[in-house]
């Protein structure tokens, strides 16, 4: 007993690094720590340790988030013409103007939560054995760009992941985050 | 009789400033009373947590415990057994395990922890693990953000002004300079131009900035449209009147004879100034190396004081871990030795991620720009033969 006391005491400062990575950082490894780098989810799971990968980081984000935003800013654009046309379509009908607006606004943020909340947590649950209310919150703090980094994709011990899974991913959080930025500026 | 009114006088000025102020306080205010409510009820609610051994932690323990008994006396027979099996099974040991809540969940680590949360950084060093503290986490991430993002874009208008005015204060002493070392009557002559040129410029994307303005205003939301129309009309006549005529003094002293004018006057100006927020960051003009290189020397000056006290981090550690923090990626891989410190950095943190900010959107522009460029330039190549000779 004492012994694992003593383990205890000497694992728990070790235990905030008990993630022993495997030092293979593979192509879609470093894709995906990439990808955090410039949206600024920056999970953490995955980080650079030698002092020309820091650097390195530094310059990288320095260049990729604004061409991120870019990017984001023209996928918003893209998404938002949909909701112009429906727009368009219901004031053809006759609808108010007003109306109108709100209307689409709220079709905006209803099929947005559904469709970047609530689907991918289904399919997180079916991935990566999350409880459901798990998926939402890992889903949330992924489009928020906080990422925490206590939930991330792909690293469940013991699970085969088929191989798009990581790019789907990506693909997923790119038009939620899309998402999010037209949110805030209408 | 002229006493009385130099006091009034001086009372309006005072109420005027404080009138300017009162928005851009009230902002800040919000957000650290909001950052101090979030503290009291995390601290609440994932202090409080009950730890109990859980079937996974105590079968760890059991296999810690079944390794060590296992080893014999023999020293280099037992380092490589030990350290895969150690290795396999500290790979399946989780955080959560080792930490009693009440340490980490005092009031100033929740006050932490909401930082992180809402600037968006999320270090991850302290998570919420209950499920309440889940859901309380998303809602109050819902609001803070926002709320951040007010913040910053209000302060980032201040922040842009001081930066243009002195850079274009700058450029002015450049070609005054310029002029007065090559004094001739050629050169005056570009003097001039470059001053029109620079004139020309501002007047131009002033008159595009309306309506970006108008697309881009954060937290004016719920307005009536009809209200805005006249606005936009209002802003558009404004503009008009400040180019034709620089001399409106005049009027403003008739209306100042009369109070409840001036009141209604200075409520409707504060309100403007809520829709100005934005404005400036959407005017500035500086060229991006200078924002590159300014960013530099900020995250250099706190880089070289942090370690100060943080005996592990150099310089070059702390340069990292400043800038991580500041364009809010947030590793969460550097860990605190006193986050308390961190926490008077605050104003700075703001700061700092306000110019990361702008430098971000200055290099959007450029970017869109370069782009734009590039498209033509293809646009060109691809079709010579649109060129159409008048007979």
């Amino acid at each position: 007993q004492n012994l694992t006391e003593a383990i205890q005491n000497g694992v728990y400062p070790v235990g905030n690094e008990s993630q022993i990575e495997d030092s293979n950082w593979d192509f879609s490894d470093s894709f995906f720590f990439a990808g955090t780098v410039v949206s600024t989810i920056g999970y953490g799971t995955l980080r650079p340790k030698t002092a020309g990968g820091q650097i390195f980081c530094v310059f990288f984000a320095l260049f990729g988030i604004p061409l991120n935003i870019v990017f984001l800013h023209r996928v918003g654009k893209m998404l938002s013409l949909l909701c112009k046309k429906l727009g368009k379509f219901l004031y053809e009908k006759g609808m108010r103007k007003k109306r109108i607006k709100s209307l689409t606004l709220l079709f905006f943020l209803v099929m947005g939560i559904l469709v970047f909340l609530c689907l991918p947590s289904l399919f997180f649950q079916m991935t990566e054995g999350w409880s459901y209310s798990e998926g939402i919150y890992f889903a949330f703090i992924t489009l928020s760009t906080i990422g925490f980094g206590d939930y991330v994709i792909g690293k469940q011990p013991g699970r085969n992941y088929f191989s798009y899974y990581r790019m789907l991913v990506a693909i997923w959080i790119l038009f939620g985050l899309a998402w999010i930025a037209l949110l805030f500026n209408l | 009789m002229a006493s009385t009114s130099q006091r009034l006088r001086g009372k309006r000025a005072c109420k005027k400033i404080f009138w300017a102020v009162f928005p851009h306080a009230c902002f800040i205010l919000s957000l650290v009373i909001y950052a101090f409510l979030g503290a009291l009820m995390f601290s609440h609610i994932e202090g409080n947590r009950k730890v109990n051994l859980s079937e996974e932690y105590r079968d760890f323990l059991q296999q810690l415990w079944n390794i060590s008994r296992n080893l014999s006396d023999n020293m280099t027979e037992n380092e490589e057994t030990f350290k895969e099996e150690i290795h396999t099974l500290l790979n399946r040991a989780e955080r959560d395990w080792f930490v009693n809540p009440k340490d980490i969940w005092t009031f100033f680590g929740s006050l932490f922890f909401c930082c992180t949360v809402f600037t968006t950084v999320g270090y991850g060093n302290t998570y919420p693990v209950t499920r309440t503290g889940k859901y309380l986490c998303m809602l109050y991430a819902l609001f803070g953000i926002p709320l951040m993002f007010l913040v910053l874009t209000d302060m980032g208008d201040i922040l842009a002004t001081v930066l243009s005015k002195s850079y274009n204060q700058f450029r002015k002493l450049q070609s005054k300079i310029l002029a007065s070392k090559l004094c001739s009557g050629f050169t005056c002559k570009k003097g001039d131009e470059l001053k029109s040129r620079a004139q020309s410029t501002i007047a131009i994307s002033e008159r595009l900035n309306i309506m970006e303005v108008l697309k881009n205003q954060p937290g004016v939301k719920g307005k009536p449209i009809k209200y805005r129309n006249a606005e936009i009309f209002e802003m558009l006549i404004a503009r008009e009147n400040e180019h034709t005529r620089p001399a409106r003094n005049k009027s403003i002293e008739r209306w100042s004879s009369c109070p409840e004018l001036t009141r209604g006057k200075t409520m409707s100006q504060v309100i403007e100034n809520f829709d100005k927020i934005g404005k400036q960051l959407e005017k500035l003009d500086v060229p991006i190396v200078l924002m590159v290189l300014v960013i530099f020397v900020y995250i250099s000056c706190a880089a070289a004081i942090l370690p100060k006290w943080e005996t592990r981090m150099d310089f070059q550690e702390a340069f990292y871990f400043c800038f991580i923090t500041l364009t809010t990626i947030g590793f969460g891989d550097t860990q605190l030795e006193h986050p308390k410190f961190f926490l008077f950095f605050s104003l700075y943190i703001i700061i700092g991620m306000e110019i990361v900010f702008i430098a971000f959107k200055l290099g959007q522009d450029r970017l869109i720009g370069l782009y734009k460029k590039v498209i033509s330039f293809c646009g060109e190549n691809k079709m010579p033969s649109k060129k159409v000779y008048p007979k």
